[in-house]
């Protein structure tokens, strides 16, 4: 083409660069998994032995380590994430772990061990929950009186077989019985990932 | 006595007498020839230049409800918007192009509401002459927005974009004022998940 020749807008860089934006963009979207599906918005965390996995919204939630055993998850206090204190407490705080008992048994020691310890309250449970898969564990919520600040505890307790159990911690400053925990905790994966 | 009666009886005719003129006196009365008359007051009426004559142009700007369900992948995702939109007008009135901004409320079964806000642009075409004072419309939107709200009590803002269509249509009522609704269907991606977004709105407009 020379200068003189007319411009023909269909064989322009820029058009042609917009029709590939475009055509790319709808390919994106249209791959991308249903936003119905709860598991298309969040992450997920196996442990390395395969046996569990943790669902998370990401953000807020983030890991902050991991080991054979299990992680810690967190949300920043608004101090953290302000960048006034560096680390410390979170908001949230979600440690999971493996014991080596029935989740009775453990449900048991975490009941006396709530009654033990000066200023702790039990809020609810020991109750059932089950997950989405339907495996069924128990829980339990505690508070803290402020020393130096109230805090909400829920363990939550589900059967991994050969006599152990997959222990969730968590602990924060809102109240952990919402419904935005209780479906973290229902997204839970139990067993080899199907 | 008699004078004295004449000035009654002509004090009690003229009311009668001026109530009466403005129909006896014509143009022609007034143009000094008592024997042509004005035209009627409804001729009179069909005389003056109307504005409504013509096909309308189309809507210039809009005012409007929205009801979608942009899903919250639990149950929730119920969203109401208050629309506001403005048309550009072109000399050929076929051409429908506006710019569009909502804002309002998303229920999130989880916890408190979301804040929506939503722009975007259309293209498409009207019907402004062949059913009139009825404006049907077909349009192809590009838009993009974000969802604020509160998750595990911490402020997250998701960002979102997509294409649709849009069918619609406006009632002419008088002059610009016009009544509104339309359908539409968009696809958008937000985090990394894709919605099927079906929106309906009703407004009015000038």
């Amino acid at each position: 083409m020379t200068l003189a020749d007319p411009a023909n807008a269909s064989q322009s860089p820029p058009v042609n660069r917009a029709l590939r934006v475009l055509f790319i963009a709808s390919l994106v979207v249209s791959c991308a998994p249903s936003g119905d599906d709860p598991l298309s918005r969040l992450d997920t965390w196996e442990a390395p032995t395969g046996d569990y996995r943790i669902r998370y919204l990401a953000p807020p939630w983030a890991i902050i380590e991991e080991d054979l055993d299990g992680a810690r998850f967190q949300i920043e206090s608004t101090l953290m994430a302000s960048g006034r204190i560096d680390g410390g407490v979170g908001k949230y705080e979600l440690q999971t772990s493996r014991v080596p008992r029935s989740v009775e048994a453990e449900m048991d020691r975490e009941v006396r061990a709530s009654r033990g310890v000066a200023g702790r309250s039990i809020e609810e449970g020991p109750r059932a929950i089950t997950t989405h898969e339907g495996i069924e564990g128990l829980e339990l919520i505690t508070f803290d009186v402020p020393d130096p600040f109230e805090r909400y505890r829920r363990v939550v307790l589900f059967p991994l077989g050969a006599s152990q159990t997959l222990r969730l911690d968590f602990d924060a400053t809102p109240d952990l019985d919402s419904d935005e925990v209780t479906e973290m905790i229902r997204l839970v994966g139990i067993g080899p990932a199907s | 006595m008699t004078r004295a009666v004449s000035i009654l009886v002509a004090l009690w005719l003229l009311p009668a007498a001026a109530l009466a003129q403005p129909a006896a006196l014509g143009l022609g009365r007034r143009l000094g020839d008592p024997a042509r008359t004005a035209p009627t007051s409804s001729a009179e009426e069909e005389e003056e230049p109307s504005d409504d004559e013509g096909p309308w142009a189309g809507p210039q700007i809009q005012m409007s409800y929205a009801y979608s369900k942009l899903s919250d992948a639990y149950g929730g995702g119920d969203t109401h918007l208050a629309a506001f939109e403005v048309f550009v007008q072109w000399p050929l009135s076929e051409l429908r192009t506006s710019v569009l901004a909502e804002a309002g409320g998303r229920d999130y079964a989880l916890g408190g509401d979301d804040f929506v806000f939503r722009a975007g642009v259309g293209i498409g075409f009207q019907l402004t002459e062949l059913i009139d004072p009825l404006v049907p419309h077909i349009s192809v939107i590009a838009t993009g927005g974000a969802v604020v709200g509160q998750r595990f009590d911490t402020s997250v803002v998701y960002g979102f974009g997509g294409a649709g269509l849009e069918l619609g249509a406006e009632l002419r009522v008088v002059r610009n004022l016009h009544l509104a609704a339309s359908f539409s269907y968009l696809r958008l991606e937000m985090d990394g998940a894709a919605f099927d977004l079906f929106e309906v709105r009703v407004g009015f407009g000038l």
